[in-house]
């Protein structure tokens, strides 16, 4: 069963085309990294799978259930991390994960004992009752994580995930992702950061102006690609210039 | 409250209420601690995070104990009493439900905390207005307290017209606020989330007044005619029915009915209209991406602001203040709707001052008292807005206090009081209500009154950054002073008609009272700086 199917999904702001016509199928089990330059539509993609958004037209499905007319159903199916990581910041840890238990339906006893063990598994303890307003981002990252992992969701979505976290986290959430997909999951991990995304996805979606450009291993893309090196691939596929060597003071006018 | 209460009403509203109490309690906490954060902050001046919901509270306290006096006299004529009852209580009700309606229902919070878990539109509109009925009852309380007691002690029957009132009351409170909800919420299905709030903020104000303003006016005289008419119709609203106490001793079938029908639809109304709003609408999942290609209509400002903001200072601040009208549509909307409210003030009550023996001082006094509330509203506004992201303080560059409150109370004339006046001054003119050599009195006592209540605004809360959420709303110290303005309307008002409008030397005293209150609060405002700094921009001291 396809765990997300993406048909012809499409979203516009007024006369912006974020994401268009996109066509995709991801398996149950798999750690698929999304990969596009800055306003390539990643984020609206994630928010449309999340229900955050509406498509414009087209729809998708989560776990087999209408983005557009199961609406309740897919976000009881999903784990969501958003790139802006919003929290409530008058609330502690505990009061921010005991809501998201009670809203996913959990026993919030039962959800406070998962939570506290996924925030030790990254070494965030002993801050519980602390108000979220005084968490660093990486903190912050962390108790949002936890939320999304916290109902044990068949699907995870992470948009920069590792932003803000040390390196240690790092490691440790990228192990987890990975033993999250060996167990059957289905995570999609949007960023930036190309090493990272090579190193722990074992495929790619890359999309381009709201366009699917590529989807597949990434090994077959390298491959294609005769073995260049992913940054290189990623910047020949969306048509941009590394941009070669320009100097500061051409930039500040010629004058400095 | 408790669960065991609200359960029941949660559920005949089509929620689950362990989900939907444990949401409102999150809510209810978040709330809290943000205000205490921004006192914490110390961009609230002087007063403490709650100094305007107590003003509020002690304002509607004051009013009730009138109420309560002209409650007492009119004991013997249950339905006047009554309606002045309901009249009173639903004006605090209803200023308190507009107030909080839309950054409760339409605030956009929610959505990016959590927008993907499965809460549901209705659980979270449920959540969220029962933060608003809170402040509604605590609201409808202060206004009616007073007024309660002296029905259990003096009402005809004693107790159970004061009972039966306090149920009427309480109902009274929830339908209006479930009614305000659901007219908000509606117009987000209607038209979408983004432009129900920047409608909503536009108009907010002007629709407030017009409401109150026809419901003075119209009110006591419906009551008037419906009474005469059999009191059928009036019957129907349950407050009136609980609070004419004793005056349905005896009542006909159609009173009976009516109360019947009013109670089954206060029940109905609000339960069928949280269940149907809590479907999903075109408004409920929106990006605030919009439109990379925007009009700005506020550059003509631009070249209004430039003779009052100079300095590089000066052209900074006007830029932010640009971004923020964009932005933040209340602030766009009380600068744009007050002058059109006086102005439509003067094209109402025009010939009635023109006829008057002194249509000069009459037009001054009470523009000094529109102004003067235009004074205060204007620093809530500003520290009240909705979404710049930008602070005005350390982005203008700006270090030093006195400049800032300078920069600060320019912008403020610019933004208001020129144009308005300026607006006014014509249409007197054209209208030949004022001789033009009247002109500079009838204008440069509003003008005074502006400027002392800008300064007092200033003199509590100085600091006034671009960058409030709507959230933070009823924690500054401006609303305070907003409040507090609204009790000595009244004293303004008499003196108005005592003495402006009769005595020759009124304007000239009230011009030298104004001026010389506005050199003292001036003087404590620079000695506070002094003494102090300024919160927010100068550092703070342990």
């Amino acid at each position: 069963m396809m765990m997300l199917e993406l048909a012809g999904l499409r979203r516009c702001f007024d006369d912006v085309v974020a994401v268009d016509r996109l066509d995709l199928a991801l398996p149950a089990g798999c750690l698929v990294g999304l990969l596009g330059a800055n306003g390539a539509g990643k984020t609206t993609t994630l928010d449309l799978l999340a229900t955050l958004l509406a498509p414009t037209a087209g729809t998708a499905r989560v776990a087999g259930h209408d983005i557009r007319t199961e609406v309740m159903a897919v976000r009881r199916k999903l784990g969501y991390v958003p790139e802006h990581g919003a929290v409530y910041e008058g609330l502690t840890a505990r009061e921010y994960l005991e809501l998201a238990a009670l809203l996913h339906d959990l026993d919030p006893q039962v959800g406070l004992g998962r939570a506290e063990r996924i925030l030790a598994h990254f070494a965030l303890t002993g801050v519980l009752d602390d108000r979220l307003a005084s968490f660093s981002k990486g903190m912050r990252r962390k108790v949002l994580v936890t939320a999304a992992l916290l109902h044990d969701p068949p699907v995870l979505l992470l948009d920069e995930p590792m932003d803000g976290l040390d390196v240690a986290s790092q490691r440790r959430l990228a192990d987890l992702l990975v033993q999250l997909a060996a167990g059957g999951k289905t995570v999609v991990y949007s960023s930036h950061v190309l090493q990272q995304v090579e190193e722990i996805c074992q495929r790619l979606v890359l999309i381009h102006e709201g366009r699917l450009l590529w989807h597949g291993e990434v090994a077959d893309l390298r491959r294609e690609h005769g073995g260049a090196p992913l940054t290189d691939i990623f910047l020949r596929m969306t048509h941009q210039d590394s941009g070669s060597t320009v100097a500061w003071a051409d930039l500040l006018g010629g004058g400095a | 409250m408790s669960a065991r209460w609200l359960g029941p009403l949660v559920r005949l509203a089509g929620g689950d209420p362990v989900r939907v109490l444990g949401l409102a309690r999150a809510l209810r906490r978040e709330a809290q601690v943000q205000l205490q954060l921004a006192h914490e902050a110390g961009t609230g001046g002087r007063l403490g995070p709650d100094a305007g919901r107590w003003v509020m509270l002690g304002v509607l306290g004051a009013m009730s104990i009138a109420v309560a006096a002209a409650v007492g006299a009119l004991r013997e004529r249950a339905w006047v009493a009554a309606s002045l009852l309901v009249l009173c209580q639903g004006g605090a009700v209803f200023l308190t439900a507009a107030r909080d309606a839309v950054p409760l229902i339409l605030g956009q919070e929610d959505r990016r905390v959590l927008g993907w878990w499965p809460v549901s539109e209705r659980e979270l509109l449920l959540a969220r207005s029962g933060l608003l009925l809170r402040a509604v009852l605590e609201a409808s309380a202060a206004m009616t307290a007073a007024p309660l007691v002296v029905l259990l002690v003096a009402g005809a029957p004693p107790v159970a017209a004061g009972l039966g009132t306090l149920v009427g009351l309480g109902l009274h409170a929830v339908v209006l606020a479930a009614v305000l909800a659901i007219l908000v919420q509606g117009l987000a299905r209607l038209i979408g989330r983004a432009r129900a709030r920047r409608l909503v903020e536009v108009a907010g104000t002007l629709l407030i007044v017009i409401v109150i303003n026809l419901a003075a006016r119209r009110l006591g005289t419906l009551a008037g005619e419906s009474r005469l008419a059999g009191g059928w119709a009036l019957a129907a609203v349950p407050t009136a029915w609980f609070g004419a106490w004793g005056a349905l001793a005896q009542p006909g079938w159609p009173e009976v009915a009516a109360a019947g029908m009013g109670l089954a639809a206060a029940i109905a109304v609000p339960a069928w209209g949280l269940r149907a709003l809590g479907s999903r609408g075109r408004g409920d999942r929106e990006s605030t991406a919009r439109s990379r290609r925007a009009v700005d209509w506020t550059r003509p400002l631009g070249w209004w602001l430039a003779p009052w903001l100079r300095g590089r200072d000066g052209r900074a601040l006007g830029l932010l203040a640009r971004a923020h009208l964009r932005e933040d549509w209340r602030l766009t909307g009380g600068v744009l709707f007050l002058p059109v409210l006086l102005l439509a003030y003067l094209a109402v009550s025009g010939d009635r001052l023109a006829g008057a023996t002194a249509g000069t001082e009459a037009i001054a006094g009470r523009l000094a008292l529109w102004m003067a509330l235009l004074g205060a509203s204007l620093g809530g506004a500003f520290t009240c807005s909705s979404e710049a992201a930008a602070a005005w303080l350390p982005a203008g560059g700006v270090g030093d206090p006195r400049r800032l409150l300078s920069l600060e109370r320019r912008l403020a004339r610019a933004l208001l009081p020129a144009p308005a006046l300026l607006a006014i001054g014509i249409a007197l003119w054209a209208a030949d209500l004022v001789r033009p050599a009247d002109l500079p009195a009838v204008l440069g006592i509003p003008w005074l009154a502006f400027e002392l209540t800008l300064t007092l605004t200033q003199l509590v809360g100085p600091a006034a950054p671009f960058s409030r959420a709507w959230r933070r709303d009823g924690g500054g110290a401006n609303r305070a002073v907003f409040w507090l303005l609204l009790l000595v309307a009244p004293a303004c008002l008499v003196w108005n008609a005592l003495v402006i409008a009769r005595t020759r030397w009124g304007l000239a005293l009230t011009a030298a009272l104004l001026a010389g209150s506005l050199a003292g609060v001036r003087w404590s405002l620079a000695r506070r700086i002094g003494r102090h700094g300024l919160p927010g921009l100068s550092p703070r001291r342990a």
